[in-house]
């Protein structure tokens, strides 16, 4: 496929109606958007707007009603559900505003599922998952269990994991939601670091206006219609950087 | 996903709520163990009688008779007859006649057998005082304590050494008589030993002393036949002869196909205790199902497959199954291995003849660890299915 003719993400007609009781309340009523490789995209919006929705039917966790999502050209809802799962694990890392744990697993083992998931060998994964958390400090943390750490920690946490697969698009639905502002901080920044040096393309969702500042491109959502796009900044990247993030995430699952 | 992944998984689960896996596997386990249990009772039970009919030799032992034909006879030519048919062993004659027993002016009626050596040999009837007949030709006798008791005698070794007066009436059909004469014979006969079997009075006398008497034709013959496996062909053969075969396989066939039933009856008993260990493992897989929502949605969310998703579920079920059914398996087997030494240890004790009241065949052990596995299947089926179809983003927003 050539990256040049696709954006990374496109959004076309994007409607999703959601059945509640007997009638069918629309949330997406027509989104159109595109995101090129290396965008860090905020999405604001009130609550109730249908931005966590979007944000869902990109991953491919929600079918839409009409529209398309397509990423690098490809059509995700031409795929199975077991289709979408796979190519979900290859292509995307998600940071939800709670994390979300695997009770049972430790730290690192935590850390190391969507490895395991793709079936990427017990010690490569287990290697992986100790270098990612020692690069964000969680290397003596490795045999806790996730829920006896802050809610900072945790969030860091599931950024470790969102990250350990080497995905080339990093979502982000409300990730400061429930942390203090220092905390909250410190996790943009990681995130930034993450836009501007490793090259990831990030889409996040909030309804803080604080965090504008960080995106290249702004989209503003109101009742299910995107109200205005923002772009602020074009980010400049090669298309060697390009290839060499997606290479990253096919070698990220190499067993 | 791997396997050995999604079983660490399982495992890991499984840990986690300790109590509750604990629970649920004791159930499996005690019903797998009583189901087990109670199926190799039925399986002692019936060696146990199946044993007391036969041994092993006596199965291979078809009796012919002329049943009610007047054409058909058994004589040293029939016997060759038999002998020359392809898989049979030997042929042994068989005489019987009816008699009167005499012994210090007490009489009884009763069977008198002619036995060789040979039969005697296979038949190792039980010998309760004195010996067996020393030869074919002797004029000893055997009696049975049914005999002796009606002759009075209570102490049957007391009967030892007596000669017993015997009047046997020979019937035309053994003595080759057309003329249809019937031969009425006295004698005497030193008895050597008693036998324990029989509820009705009866001897046995060594066969060429009665052979003597003038018998040509023999009431019956015992074909023994090369292996078990030859007794239908050759009871079918000897049939169609004109005979009338009766082999005590067909006892036994008959006794193990009621402890067929009977067996079938206790596994029914078993299979209540497992279905209410089924209800109970369907309930905990349900309800750890509901618990593990929000973790079903992460794992979605990350990238797991519908399939590796059920698999996870049916693994934790398979393990419970299994692990519960094993533990049930050797729980039941201890225990029938303690009850069968004590039973053991009992009858050593009382001067019983030892009995193995529980056995556990291998067929058991297989169709048990099957069941186990089946009940996790059944019961992990729709719990699994469940959750896989769980939606992602309502199991995050699950609280």
């Amino acid at each position: 496929m050539a990256s040049g003719s696709h954006a990374t993400l496109e959004v076309r007609k994007l409607k999703k109606n959601f059945l509640v009781g007997k009638e069918e309340i629309p949330v997406l009523k027509g989104i159109d958007l595109k995101v090129d490789f290396g965008e860090f995209v905020v999405i604001l919006g009130p609550s109730g707007c249908g931005k966590s929705t979007l944000l869902n039917t990109i991953l491919g966790l929600e079918e839409p009603t009409e529209g398309q999502v397509l990423v690098r050209g490809k059509d995700v809802y031409t795929m199975d559900e077991d289709g979408r799962a796979n190519f979900r694990r290859q292509k995307f890392g998600v940071v939800y505003q709670q994390p979300n744990w695997i009770r049972s697993l430790n730290v690192i083992e935590n850390v190391a599922f969507p490895l395991n998931i793709a079936g990427v060998h017990h010690h490569t994964a287990m290697k992986r998952a100790k270098e990612i958390l020692y690069l964000f400090k969680f290397d003596k943390y490795e045999k806790y269990y996730p829920m006896e750490l802050s809610g900072g920690q945790q969030q860091k946490l599931s950024m470790c994991r969102a990250l350990i697969a080497n995905p080339w698009i990093v979502l982000a639905d409300e990730p400061t939601g429930n942390l203090d502002t220092i905390t909250a901080e410190d996790l943009m920044y990681d995130l930034k670091v993450l836009n501007s040096e490793s090259r990831r393309t990030i889409i996040m969702v909030t309804h803080n206006t604080d965090y504008e500042r960080y995106a290249t491109k702004l989209i503003y959502m109101e009742d299910g219609l995107i109200k205005k796009i923002e772009q602020r900044e074009k980010p400049v990247i090669s298309q060697e950087e390009e290839e060499q993030v997606i290479d990253l995430a096919e070698e990220g699952l190499a067993k | 996903m791997k396997y050995r992944f999604i079983i660490k998984l399982a495992f890991k689960n499984l840990r986690r709520y300790k109590l509750r896996t604990f629970l649920t596997a004791g159930g499996v386990a005690i019903s797998i163990g009583f189901i087990t249990f109670l199926t190799s009772l039925g399986y002692g039970l019936q060696k146990v009688s199946t044993d007391q009919i036969a041994n092993m030799q006596a199965l291979q032992i078809l009796d012919v008779d002329t049943g009610k034909s007047k054409i058909v006879s058994i004589n040293n030519d029939t016997i060759n007859k038999f002998s020359n048919l392809l898989g049979v062993e030997k042929v042994y004659p068989v005489v019987n006649v009816a008699g009167n027993l005499g012994l210090q002016g007490s009489k009884v009626d009763g069977i008198v057998y002619g036995k060789s050596q040979d039969v005697l040999n296979i038949e190792k009837p039980k010998i309760l005082a004195g010996k067996t007949l020393s030869s074919d030709n002797a004029d000893e006798i055997l009696v049975n304590e049914t005999a002796v008791k009606k002759l009075g005698i209570t102490n049957y070794g007391d009967s030892l050494g007596h000669d017993l007066d015997l009047k046997m009436v020979l019937r035309p059909e053994l003595l080759g008589s057309s003329q249809g004469i019937t031969k009425t014979i006295e004698k005497k006969y030193r008895i050597v030993g008693v036998m324990q079997e029989g509820s009705s009075p009866y001897v046995y006398l060594p066969l060429e002393n009665l052979k003597a008497l003038g018998i040509v034709n023999y009431s019956g013959a015992k074909v023994k036949v090369t292996s078990q496996n030859n007794v239908d062909k050759i009871k079918l053969l000897i049939e169609h002869m004109g005979f009338k075969v009766s082999s005590v396989k067909d006892t036994v066939d008959q006794v193990n196909q009621f402890f067929s039933v009977f067996r079938i009856v206790l596994t029914g008993f078993g299979l209540i205790a497992v279905i209410v260990s089924c209800i109970g493992m369907f309930n905990t897989l349900t309800i750890s199902l509901i618990e593990k929502t929000r973790e079903i949605g992460i794992m979605k969310s990350l990238g797991t497959t519908k399939k590796d998703i059920r698999k996870i579920f049916i693994t934790e079920a398979l393990l419970i199954g299994v692990i519960g059914g094993i533990v049930g398996m050797i729980l039941s087997f201890l225990l029938a291995e303690f009850l069968n030494a004590s039973i053991f240890a009992l009858a050593k004790s009382t001067g019983n003849t030892p009995v193995q009241l529980f056995v556990f065949p291998i067929q058991l052990i297989i169709v048990a660890f099957l069941l186990s596995i089946l009940i996790s299947f059944l019961t992990g089926a729709y719990p699994s299915r469940r959750a896989s179809k769980i939606s992602a983003l309502n199991a995050l927003r699950y609280e």
